[in-house]
């Protein structure tokens, strides 16, 4: 049996004989152009093409262009560079939490004047910890941080989030609790990878500086398109021509994003002025049952369709914004619907989030786990990651809700995204037990097997609800609603 | 057959079921490059296993360690029990 049936369609090695039409022109493989990249009016040009290109984007990304600038002009400083400019992202980036903080605060009673200043406190905090602890453990050999940091790390703030999500605790211990929590929720993933190369190999300052760069747009989700500090290093470009190369991937990259942003806007303007509801609507309208079939339909396929384009938008930015940077990376989604299997979907349409729970879920159960037994094993392995691990990751980024709500009701209400947590490992598993059928017809292979794949997709999406307030049963209504019953 | 062909085989097949044809060299980059993935990686685990005795469980288990077929080499010699010697 095969382990996975995922492919990785991001390969970039020589392409065959007979070239593939494509929208956007192969810049990256003009050899003129790759040479006239590295002179000093190729640089400005790129650097006008990535002005225009990220003209969309409000607010300006004033400083990523100023870093994209210094890096194409003066190489020797680039790690210096990008160190400065992460800070800035850092500080920027919404992922310490501000609003957590200052609204728990406010609420228990606490003048908090700077609560940045005591987020990032938090997490300079908590950083030094695990960061020396897991040093010191490695160097005297053998304690539970040293080997299992990244769990450490977890069971810590799993803790904090108890304590500071608990109101029986006292209002000033449940405020400091905030502190660690908030910027914790946001850089947990960031961390993870930074402990896990701690304790395999030395980190340097200029790999934490470079792995920062994936913030740059100031995103406020915590997966990181770098792997780590070590990643960071090892995909960036080594010499002139391997940055050119890069930067014009970037631009090609950020091109197609353009288009995607024009199709994303005239999806949401015909889905407006037809007055098709947002899935949100559609599942609360149904409640009252004052809404039709084919809307609650409509309503669906229009949510599902601009959900994967605002995935695939914010991945290329951020990936294209990278390679401007001189980062070799790998796009975070490839051509979605595409996939034969559920296993592949998930893999082309978000990689990088797959990757992260791969990491940190899947390989630590798949090598420890059912060794004998090849599919539990695969299953096992997979429900820690597509199950548990996905479910652990929105509740942690998520602490928001445990701030408005509560500990408790905070977890109740996410018993919708655990079922789809739950939906889409069972896909998952499925998936990739079966493996690839060989003999298939070929009306199997390319058009059933992919329509399978959307319409299972489309569905569990409709469980894809980060919502708290709304409960499972409302989904499964909507779900037989789709069905007439 | 050796380690290096035996290794060199099973990689080229698991290109092969993705589409990917194009010549493999001992240091080509396999994961970096996109060429396979993290899960992709299993496979090899799986072989390492069967075929070497090596227990990721127990040793440090990094996925740049799969990055090439020098690489891998490098792991069998250094973690499997008769490194280089495959298991009947």
């Amino acid at each position: 049996m095969s382990v996975t049936t995922l492919t990785t369609p991001l390969y970039t090695g020589t392409l065959p004989a007979r070239r593939k039409f494509t929208i956007i022109p192969r810049l990256d493989e003009n050899p003129k152009l790759v040479a006239q990249a590295q002179t000093a009016a190729g640089k400005i040009a790129v650097i006008a093409m990535a002005v225009c290109l990220l003209s969309w984007r409000k607010p300006r990304p004033i400083v990523f262009l100023v870093a994209v600038a210094l890096v194409a002009f003066l190489p020797a400083y680039r790690r210096m560079v990008l160190a400065a400019a992460s800070l800035y992202w850092v500080l920027t980036s919404g992922l310490l939490g501000q609003d957590v903080i200052g609204q728990v605060a406010a609420e228990a009673g606490i003048h908090v004047p700077h609560p940045a200043v005591w987020i990032l406190s938090g997490l300079a905090c908590v950083s030094l910890v695990f960061g020396f602890g897991g040093l010191w453990i490695r160097k005297q050999g053998g304690g539970i941080i040293g080997r299992r940091p990244v769990l450490c790390l977890g069971v810590f703030f799993c803790l904090a989030l108890g304590i500071a999500g608990t109101s029986a605790v006292p209002a000033g211990i449940r405020t400091g609790g905030w502190v660690l929590v908030a910027p914790l929720s946001g850089f947990f993933w960031i961390l993870a990878y930074a402990l896990r190369d701690c304790q395999r190999k030395s980190v340097s300052a200029h790999g934490i500086g470079s792995m920062l760069a994936t913030l740059w747009t100031g995103t406020s989700s915590p997966t990181p398109m770098l792997k780590g500090p070590s990643h960071a290093l090892k995909v960036e470009a080594v010499d002139a021509r391997e940055f050119a190369v890069a930067q014009l991937k970037g631009v090609k990259l950020l091109t197609w994003t353009m288009v995607l942003v024009l199709i994303f806007v005239a999806i949401q303007f015909v889905l407006l002025k037809a007055a098709i509801p947002t899935l949100e609507d559609a599942i609360d309208r149904n409640l009252t049952g004052s809404i039709p079939v084919w809307l609650c339909w409509e309503s669906l396929t229009g949510s599902f369709i601009l959900v994967v384009l605002q995935i695939t938008i914010y991945g290329h930015t951020i990936i294209g914004g990278l390679r401007l940077l001189g980062f070799k990376v790998l796009r975070n989604t490839y051509a979605p619907f595409r996939a034969r299997t559920i296993a592949e979907f998930w893999n082309r349409f978000y990689f990088y989030f797959k990757e992260l729970l791969v990491d940190h879920f899947y390989y630590p159960v798949y090598l420890r786990y059912f060794k004998r037994s090849p599919r539990l094993r695969t299953v096992f392995a997979t429900f820690a990651a597509a199950c548990f691990g996905n479910a652990f990751y929105h509740f942690g980024r998520d602490v928001n809700y445990v701030a408005q709500l509560g500990l408790w009701p905070a977890l109740t209400g996410f018993q919708v995204y655990l079922f789809y947590a739950f939906l889409l490992a069972t896909g998952i598993s499925i998936s990739q037990v079966r493996g690839k059928r060989r003999q298939a017809s070929w009306f199997r292979t390319e058009v059933l097997s992919r329509v399978t794949v959307v319409l299972f997709f489309c569905l569990v999406h409709i469980f894809n609800d980060e919502r708290r307030t709304v409960s499972l049963g409302a989904h499964f209504a909507f779900l037989f609603r789709l069905f007439g019953l | 057959m050796n380690t290096r062909n035996e290794l060199r085989a099973h990689i080229q097949r698991l290109l092969a079921d993705k589409g990917d044809r194009e010549p493999l060299g001992d240091a080509d980059s396999l994961v970096l490059s996109g060429r396979l993935d993290s899960v992709d990686i299993l496979q090899i685990v799986v072989f390492l296993e069967s075929n070497y005795s090596i227990d990721f469980a127990e040793q440090e288990f990094d996925q740049e360690d799969f990055d090439s077929i020098a690489r891998i080499l490098a792991l069998i010699e250094l973690r499997a029990p008769a490194a280089g010697t495959p298991q009947a």
